[in-house]
């Protein structure tokens, strides 16, 4: 089974049995999002999603 | 001791009731002695009237809190209506200010292996007497968070910079009833203002009103009850930009504005200044900070955090730019409602913020002198 190593609190989760590249995961232990760029046997590599926007104002 | 949610509620009624334009912070600051002396913070009140409380046996990490006392004048009935509190200050920034010293009181109970320093400071919204005091000695802190609404589940990690540009448009006098004869300086400075109106340099975005710089035409003065035609205009240019737009850029593309407004206005006479420059700040996203302010949004409310760069300006501007230090802008509220007559907070916001607050420190004070991540900067 692929495994996803959380890149901010390290938490190791597996990956669905069925992911494929473009899907988002969250982590079990502190709910970062995931995208899962690539699968390369057991081998998960994924990229932090990050939710940005602009506000006016102080 | 640590307080309820009943009492969190009451302590935020209580500063709202405590009516505190800047400048009039002495009612206030005593009110937030009282509740720091209640809730085990070492307090005290600085020559200016900020309200400095410690927790914690450092030295390292430390954090400092920064909120502000003081409000625009006008005052607001305070009233909880609909799950939300009413009055002046609801976002602007008292909530943020008691969550800071709310999550401080309760990691005071706690114990935390750090420091954490609370700055309740006066006159943000005058001439920052505040914090220019708070920062006439160095501070030796870590991390800095300042109490300013960005929504509980939004982190405020960018502001833009800001400067004026005064212009002060001369020609020739002469009689008015012959307005064909002469230039009329005010005439002139509205066609040098559209210049100005349309300044833009190589490297922004525009497709972002962050990454962009805009003008705002503040004030315009010039022409006389006499007959002649306006010979003297002075113009004042509020000037917001982005990290990525140096100072040296700016000056000189508004001097190429100038000169060539006047190959094509030989008459006319222009005088440019810049001044009250504030440079643009903008976090390191994966700093420790952010990284422990987005871990304590999701895993305490269950959502997404999502990073805010504004268009405004900030004291933080101020102080990152002397400390260099991870620095972000978080708190509940819409500050769209800043200084309007309709300043409100959500009751369920405003707890919810004290709890991120205390989880985030936690997580930060964790973080600090860890690893750093792979990609961080």
């Amino acid at each position: 089974m692929p495994k996803i190593k959380c890149p901010d609190c390290g938490a190791e989760f597996d990956a669905p049995q069925d992911a494929s590249p473009g899907e988002i995961v969250s982590c079990p232990d502190c709910g970062l999002e995931l995208e899962i760029k690539s699968i390369k046997g057991d081998v998960v590599e994924v990229k932090e999603l990050a939710v940005e926007g602009e506000d006016w104002g102080e | 001791m640590p307080r309820s949610e009943e009492q969190a509620i009451e302590f935020l009624i209580d500063l709202l009731e405590t009516y505190s334009p800047f400048g009039q912070e002495g009612p206030i600051s005593d009110l937030i002695l009282r509740e720091m002396s209640e809730l085990g913070i070492d307090a005290r009140r600085d020559e200016v009237g900020n309200v400095i409380g410690e927790v914690g046996n450092g030295p390292h990490p430390a954090l400092l809190l920064c909120g502000h006392m003081d409000t625009v004048p006008g005052f607001i009935p305070v009233r909880v209506e609909g799950g939300a509190i009413y009055g002046r200050g609801a976002v602007d920034a008292k909530s943020s200010l008691a969550s800071m010293i709310l999550s401080a009181g309760a990691l005071a109970e706690e114990g935390i292996d750090g420091r954490i320093i609370v700055a309740c400071v006066v006159d943000e919204e005058g001439e920052g007497r505040g914090i220019k005091n708070l920062m006439k000695d160095r501070l030796d802190v870590d991390y800095a968070i300042f109490g300013e609404p960005s929504g509980a589940s939004n982190i405020t990690i960018g502001y833009k910079g800001s400067m004026r540009i005064i212009l002060k448009v001369g020609t020739e006098p002469g009689h008015s009833s012959a307005p064909w004869l002469f230039e009329n300086a005010i005439e002139r400075a509205f066609d040098l203002w559209g210049a100005f109106k349309g300044f833009h340099l190589p490297g922004e975005d525009p497709n972002s009103k962050f990454y962009s710089m805009t003008s705002c035409l503040m004030k315009i003065r010039g022409g006389s009850d006499s007959t002649s035609v306006p010979s003297e205009c002075e113009m004042t240019i509020d000037l917001r930009f982005p990290p990525q737009i140096s100072l040296e850029d700016i000056f000189s593309g508004a001097r190429s504005i100038v000169e060539k407004f006047g190959e094509e206005h030989p008459k006319v006479k222009v005088h440019m200044e810049f001044g009250d420059i504030t440079k643009p700040f903008e976090a390191d996203r994966r700093s420790p900070l952010v990284r422990a302010l987005s871990w304590a949004i999701r895993t305490t409310l269950g959502k997404q955090p999502t990073l805010l760069r504004k268009t405004g300006t900030a004291d933080l501007n101020v102080l990152w730019e002397a400390l260099k230090i991870p620095m972000v802008a978080y708190g509940p509220g819409d500050s769209k409602l800043d200084h309007t007559p309709y300043e409100r907070i959500e009751i369920r916001e405003y707890l919810d913020s004290i709890k991120v607050y205390k989880a985030a420190i936690r997580r930060l004070f964790e973080l600090h002198g860890g690893e750093p991540r792979e990609g961080a900067a």
